[in-house]
This record gives structure tokens, sequence and C-alpha cells, in this order.
């Protein structure tokens, strides 16, 4: 196992390389001078270009990009062109509130998500599974921008019951997580219940309550774990869509967290500060794969024999 | 299966009615409140900056503070990129670094730059007889955040830095040399009589760090980082904490040099908060106590709050149909004014800005020194028609593309191309984010684009405008003019106020007649904050003094 574990993390290295590369293709040949999006309209052009050799940015694209190569082998991601401090703590600064919003997101999703979507499975058909997949429906619909907004509106505003902005206690990631989590449930919910269904029709389910086992734990016991490898691939995968998605709910709830960052940072033309973003969101989403990987051989006793 | 169709169908209706709902719920609109002085009384009506008259206190919590009466938490758009002096040329960092140091000058509530580090200054000619040796001496004892005493030496040191820095630099242009003569009083030399030093002395850029701290290092890049993280200056509050991307914290200069501006309220909690919106929300919730930049779309709702105070003051900053007089036909002025007539800018202003702003009708902005509002065309369909038939062109040949930067730039341009219609004109929106637009419009690949410029003085701005030597920079319409050129220079030369007052005059009213551009609007700055805060002001370049703010 840890051979495989091993083996893995090792492949990231080429991913990262590669996306670094293409992300600084991109940035670089994408019009928008970072001398002039950092000086604004009022910039003379000495000190465009006074800015501009301080930068190195001159020098040809493949000289830059080694430069970036040498300095992140040393674990240095450079310095940010707008703030001018190493990007290293731009990026340390905020990655604990994109966790914690992310991780709550997720936990609201999973919870509310799985009992939902087994529900919705065993009543298939009756009021309660409409109601659910209405739920759902509207999880998927709704925009997070707006539903945040009304979130704020209702429990920051009228009741008083969160604050509006800040991250610096728990209460703070309630409604962002609500906002966020809101749309990864609905999906969570709906594979749920189909992988659910899929699997309660199967013979050796018959078999278990013919042979007169209670029908809860004929579900916990003998249905849901194997309903469940759908859904881990479908929340592993969510995950990853909850990082995207914190670029908007950062903004709503004033979250001051990676999202933000490289919101901000792509329209300065902060060329170091989108890498260093970019490298946190792929180390994230490969290290979030390699752990779904590993749970279903938790899950499924027949992969981890294959596997590990 | 028909059963649940008609309770989803149900749900549905009543989620849509529940949204209806929640949209138009608004507490009814309180009697109104005695209006600010900065607020105008009806939309379009230009308003006057001042002090807002005190609010009856209130017992609502919900109208401040938010913490305590020893604090003020300010919420505001944009994180400074650095709370440096010189290491930005950002409007987010220009309201830290207020608070944080002072200049040798500072603009008043007109505008207009009197001493501040400076306690007095007399011009001496040079030996060609022009007044270009500015003697200064500055306050005795003042201190800066670490206890040290400010001299001479932080003074020379502070202006020989910004010289270097290419974010600022260009607001110490007309300085050629300093010198000291003791530890209180020193000499700059500007290249002849100059108008704009002052003012350049009152930008942040020149505002006075240690001489110590600006020793300590000779890497630029390092020295920035060593003035972003220990902050120190003479400034009224003293920097706490920096939590990037969320809040700043401040705490009273207790020896603040200037005893009658010496700060009231001892804390400022600086909150980010990017969305208008939620801004809006953070100030009604009672988390925020005042909100720097408050979205036209929330004004109705903060205005009919009897909690929270708003102020209206129309802004200095001038924005316009910027079109490039190098590209044929919009090098022939006819095709220019027959543009400006056919636009109709009331129409721009209310459905750009909700109704709040003015219209602008000079090429230059209203407001400053040298304002000059004659020799334009106001909305004339016929006049429009006219100037074209002058051309003598083919109007459907005429291919514009207006590039706008954001929603509010795309507003006034729907506006536009549907007057532009009327006379013949197509036009299409192009939108690009700020970085593609800025390069693009400053290297003159473009037929037009919707943008502005804000400066606190006119010098600057028609520096910065329309000096020929500043195209493929700021001077996009790219007017290359050597009698306006000449008159720009001669008004940064003319020291005395009156005498530069007319030569600015002059240089508006050749680029009204000249029309390079199309003016649309000035807007307002928007301010809002808990009634319960007292002595704000702001001032139409947007600028507020938290030091004078009480509970």
């Amino acid at each position: 196992m840890w051979k495989y574990i091993a083996k893995r993390l090792l492949y990231m290295i080429p991913v990262l390389l590669g996306v670094t590369l293409i992300v600084y293709i991109i940035m670089s040949v994408a019009p928008g001078d970072p001398a002039k999006a950092i000086l604004g309209d009022q910039a003379t052009p000495d000190a465009i270009e006074q800015l501009r050799e301080e930068l190195g940015l001159d020098d040809p694209l493949l000289v830059q990009y080694g430069r970036y190569v040498k300095g992140l082998v040393r674990g240095d991601l450079g310095i940010s062109y707008k703030s001018k401090g190493p990007v290293i703590d731009e990026i340390i600064a905020r990655v604990p509130t994109t966790l914690y919003l992310s991780l709550s997101a997720t936990i609201i999703a999973v919870v509310i998500a799985i009992p939902l979507g087994i529900l919705a499975a065993v009543k298939q058909n009756t009021f309660i599974d409409g109601l659910s997949m209405f739920i759902a429906l509207i999880g998927i619909s709704i925009p997070i921008f707006w539903l945040g907004l009304l979130l704020l509106v209702y429990f920051a505003q009228e009741l008083r019951w969160f604050p509006a902005s800040g991250a610096s206690s728990w209460k703070h990631f309630v409604l962002p997580g609500i906002a966020l989590g809101f749309h990864s449930m609905a999906s969570i919910a709906r594979i749920t219940r189909s992988s659910m269904l899929e699997v309660i029709r199967q013979d050796y389910i018959r078999t278990a309550r013919s042979k007169g086992m209670p029908y809860k734990q004929v579900i916990t016991k003998h249905a849901l774990p194997n309903a469940l490898i759908p859904t881990i691939t479908v929340t592993g995968l969510q995950i990853g869509a909850l990082l995207a998605g914190s670029v908007l709910t950062e903004s709503v709830f004033s979250l001051p967290g990676i999202g933000r960052l490289i919101i901000n940072s792509i329209q300065g033309r902060d060329i170091p500060v989108v890498l260093g973003c970019i490298l946190v969101f792929t180390l994230t989403f490969s290290i979030i794969n390699l752990l779904v990987d590993i749970l279903y051989a938790f899950v499924d006793p027949r992969i981890r024999a294959q596997y590990f | 299966m028909k059963k649940h169709v008609r309770l989803i169908t149900l749900l549905l209706v009543l989620l849509l009615v529940l949204s209806a709902l929640s949209g138009c719920a608004q507490k009814p609109a309180e009697p109104a409140k005695p209006a600010d002085p900065g607020t105008p009384a009806e939309t379009g009506t230009p308003a006057e900056s001042g002090d807002t008259p005190a609010p009856e206190p209130s017992d609502d919590p919900l109208a401040g503070p938010a913490i305590d009466k020893d604090t003020v938490v300010i919420c505001t758009a944009d994180e400074t990129p650095s709370l440096t002096t010189a290491g930005h040329n950002a409007v987010a960092g220009d309201y830290v670094n207020k608070l944080t140091h002072n200049g040798l000058f500072r603009l008043d509530k007109e505008l207009n730059p009197t001493p501040d580090l400076v306690a007095e200054y007399t011009v001496e000619k040079d030996e060609k007889g022009e007044d270009s040796i500015w003697v200064m001496t500055l306050h005795e004892g003042v201190k800066f955040h670490d206890g040290s005493v400010m001299t001479t030496d932080d003074v020379l040191a502070s202006i020989e830095h910004a010289q270097n820095s290419p974010d600022i630099r260009s607001y110490t242009q007309s300085i050629v040399k300093t010198e000291k003569v003791d530890d209180l009083t020193f000499k700059i030399y500007t290249d002849g009589p100059s108008a704009s030093l002052l003012y350049d002395l009152s930008h942040h850029g020149n505002y006075i760090v240690p001489a110590r701290q600006l020793a300590q290092e000779t890497d630029p890049a390092k020295l920035d980082q060593l003035l972003n993280t220990e902050v120190i200056g003479a400034g009224p509050y003293k920097f706490v904490e920096w939590r990037k991307g969320e809040q700043i914290t401040f705490t009273a200069h207790e020896d603040y040099f200037d005893a009658e501006r010496a700060p009231k309220i001892k804390n400022i909690v600086w909150k980010i908060i990017p969305e208008g919106s939620s801004r809006t929300i953070a100030l009604r919730a009672g988390d925020v106590d005042y909100i720097i930049e408050t979205d036209s779309i929330s004004i109705p709702e903060l205005e009919a709050d009897p909690n929270v105070a708003v102020m209206k003051v129309e802004s200095v900053s001038h924005n316009w149909l910027t079109i490039n007089n190098e590209v044929p036909p919009f090098d022939d002025i006819n095709v220019r004014k027959a543009m400006n007539a056919a636009i109709n800018k009331e129409d721009v202003v209310t459905v750009a800005l909700n109704g709040t702003g003015v219209v602008a009708m000079s090429q230059t902005p209203t407001g400053m020194l040298g304002e000059y509002t004659g020799e334009y065309d106001a909305y004339d369909l016929d006049l429009a028609k006219k100037y074209m038939e002058t051309w003598g062109g083919d109007p459907s040949t005429i291919k514009l593309e207006m590039i706008c930067s954001n929603d509010t730039k795309a507003r006034a341009a729907e506006v536009i191309m549907a007057n532009l219609k009327e006379i013949g004109i197509e036009s299409s929106i192009v939108r690009m984010d700020l970085a593609t637009y800025l390069s693009v419009t400053a290297e003159g690949d473009f037929t037009g684009f919707i943008g502005g410029y804000t400066s606190n003085e006119m010098m600057s701005f028609l520096k910065g405008v329309y000096l020929s030597s500043n195209i493929n920079s700021s001077n996009k319409t790219r007017t290359s003019e050597p009698e306006l050129d000449e008159l720009i220079i001669k008004a940064t030369k003319t020291v005395d106020q009156g005498e530069r007052e007319k030569v600015l005059q002059a240089a508006t009213k050749f680029l009204n007649e000249l029309c390079p551009q199309i003016p649309l609007y000035q807007d307002y700055t928007l301010s809002a904050h808990k009634a319960n805060l007292k002595n704000t002001f702001i001032t139409p370049g947007g600028s507020f003094f938290a030091q004078e703010w009480e509970w």
C-alpha cells in the first residue's frame, strides 16, 4: 500500500510541472501587460519600462519560466508583482480559509445528501422521493452567488444569527458552507439515490430480505457499502468543484481565501501569484484523488485485494 | 405520479412567490432626514461636499457603533496592495497611507494643498530670477510611531526614495534636487517655477518615512518588504495587524503632532468586502460602521434606513467615450462633434449610474481650479445631423467598437449605441478585463472605449489626458496639438493661482472646440455610515478624514 501511495505521489511531480508550464504560457501570451496593470492608466512609458525591467518581464519567456522553476525547486514561489511580497506568504495567509470553507461545505453536503439519497431510493415514487429530488433539483439549479446573498439578507441582516463578513470564528463559515455545499449536496444525493436503487434490486439483497433480515439492517449493512463507491467518486470530484465554487462564495461572504486571491491576481496579471494558487489547487485535487482511491479499498474488499 | 407533479408545481410556485416577496421586502421609508450638504436634492443636481450635519443620536444598536465607542469599522471594496507609501499607486493604498503617514503638504477639503508637516515655507528666486527654490521648515518635535523625531534627513531620504520608485515617481518630476539647511529646514529646487510641486508633495508617494528604515536595505524589493511589514510613519494612526484579504487594524498615535487633528476614535478596523451588496448588508446588519464605496443600486435602500446616513458628492472623476483621433473618420472634427451632439448624456447617467452622477459637457472636469464650461454642444440630434452633412461621408461606413471593462461602462455603451444609430453610425460593444483594456487602449489599438481619468487638480488632468508626450500611455485620444501642449506647460509653470486659472480655462476652451472625445458624466462619490457616527466628510476626490470622526 505504501509503495502504491509513494508511486502516486511521484506521479504528481510531472503533473505539477506540466500545469505550471501551461499556465505560465497562457498568462504570458494573454493580452495585458502586468506592468501596465500595476501602474494603471496614469503611468508614463518610462515608469512602465522601469517596472518591466525590475520584474524581469523583458527576458525571453523560457528564461522567465526557467527562473521560476529554479525557484520552485528550492521551495521559492517567487515575489508577487503587485504586493512585492513573497507569494508563499500570500498563499499561506489564505489557505486555511479556503480549507475551512471547503471542509464545511463538504460536511454539510455529505451529511444532508447521503441520507436524502438513501431515503429517496428506499421510498421510491412516494412523496418523500419527490420532495428529496425536488430539493436536489433546487440545489443544482440555484446560483451560488444568489443563494449566498439570500442567506446573508435573512440570516445576517434580518435575523442577525450569523455575521455578514469575516473569517475569525466557526460562525463565519456556516452560511458560506451552506451556500457552497448546497450545490454539491444535490449532485451527491442524486447519485446516492440512483446507485442505491441499482443495489437494492440485486439478488443478494432479495436473499437477505427473504432470510428475514430486518429491512433497516439490509439497507445499512448490505446495500449502502456497495452503493457508496460511486458516491465517493462524485464526492471527490465535488471537492474539486468546491474549490472552483469557493471563488464566488469567498467574494459574497468576504472570506479571505485562495479563490479571491487568484481572481484578483488574474485580473492584475500577477503571474507568480496565479501560478502559486494553481499549484495549490492542483496539489489539493491530486491528493483528493489519491485519497478517494485509497477510500475505495476500505469500502470494497475486492479492490483492496487487487491493488493493495 | 400526477399527484407528485401537482405537489412539485405547488412547491415551485411557493418558492417563486417567496423569492419575489424577499426581493420586494423593504422597510417602509422613514420620514426624510435632514439632507446632508453633500447630498443632492435630486438626481442630476451637482452636489457640494461638506460636513454631515450631526444626526439625532439613536439608541438602536444598528445605528452604531458596531463594536464599541473606541472603535470604528470601515469597509472597502479593494485591499491595498501594499502598506508602503511609494510602492504602489492604488486608491485603496492611498486611504491607508493617509492613516499611517503624513506628507509635507496635504489637500484640504476643497482640494487645495495646505501645509501639513511643514510649518512654514517661502519661495526664493534662482540665478535666472525664477521662483524655483522652495525653502521649507518642518514642525518641531514631530514624532514617528517608533518614537523617533522627524528631521530634514527623513524628508530628503523619502523624496529620493520616491524618485526611484516606478509606481509614483511621476509625482517627483518637477524636483531637480534637494538640500539640507539644518535639522528642520531644507530646500527643494524645481525645474523653473512649479505650480504642481505642492500637489505632488501632497501625494502619498511623497509621504515621509524614517531615513533609518530607508538605509536598512539597498535592494528595492527587500526594502519594499521591510516597509510593508514595519509600517512607521508619523500619521494619526499606527499600524497594528494585517490579516491578508480580511482586515487591517490601526490604533491611535498618541504623540500625533497636530493636536487639532488628533484622532478622536482610538481604534480602526479596516475590513475588505469586495461585493457591493455584501457591503450594504454588512452595514445594515451592524457589522461595519462606514462603507467607503457604496453601490449606486443600494442607495434607495440605505436612504430609507433610519440607522444609516448616506453621503453623495460629485466626484472629480471625468468619464467619456474616447475615440481614436488618429483613425479615420474620427480624425474629422465634424464626425466627433456629430457623435457628441447625438448622445443623450442624461440617459447615460440614468442607465449607467442609476442617476448617481451629473452630465459632463466639457472636455475637462468641473469642481476644480480652472474649470470651464463654454463652447460645447448639448444633446441636439438636428445639430448632429448637420455635422454629419458637413463631413459629407457615408455614416454607414463608420464602424465604432466600444471597449468596456466593467458593467457600468457597458450600460453607458448600450445607450450610446442606440443614440449613434439615430445618425446612421453602427457601433458595437467589446468586453475586456481591466489589464487587457489598459494595454490595448494605451497602445492605440482601438476605435473607441468608455474610459475616465481621476485627478485632484486640473494640471495633472490636462497633462495626463491631452499632453502629446503622453501618447502611448495616458493620452488615449492621441491628441497632438502644439498650441494645447504650450498652454498645459504654461499652466504648470504659473505659480500665481489667478493667472494659472486663466491658462487652464484657455486650455479647456481650446479642447471644447476641438472635441477630441465625448464627455459623458462625472459620477458621485457615494459613502454610507452609521447614523451615530459624527463629523464625517468626503472630498470630491473621495478622501475622508477618519481622525475627525467621533461617536
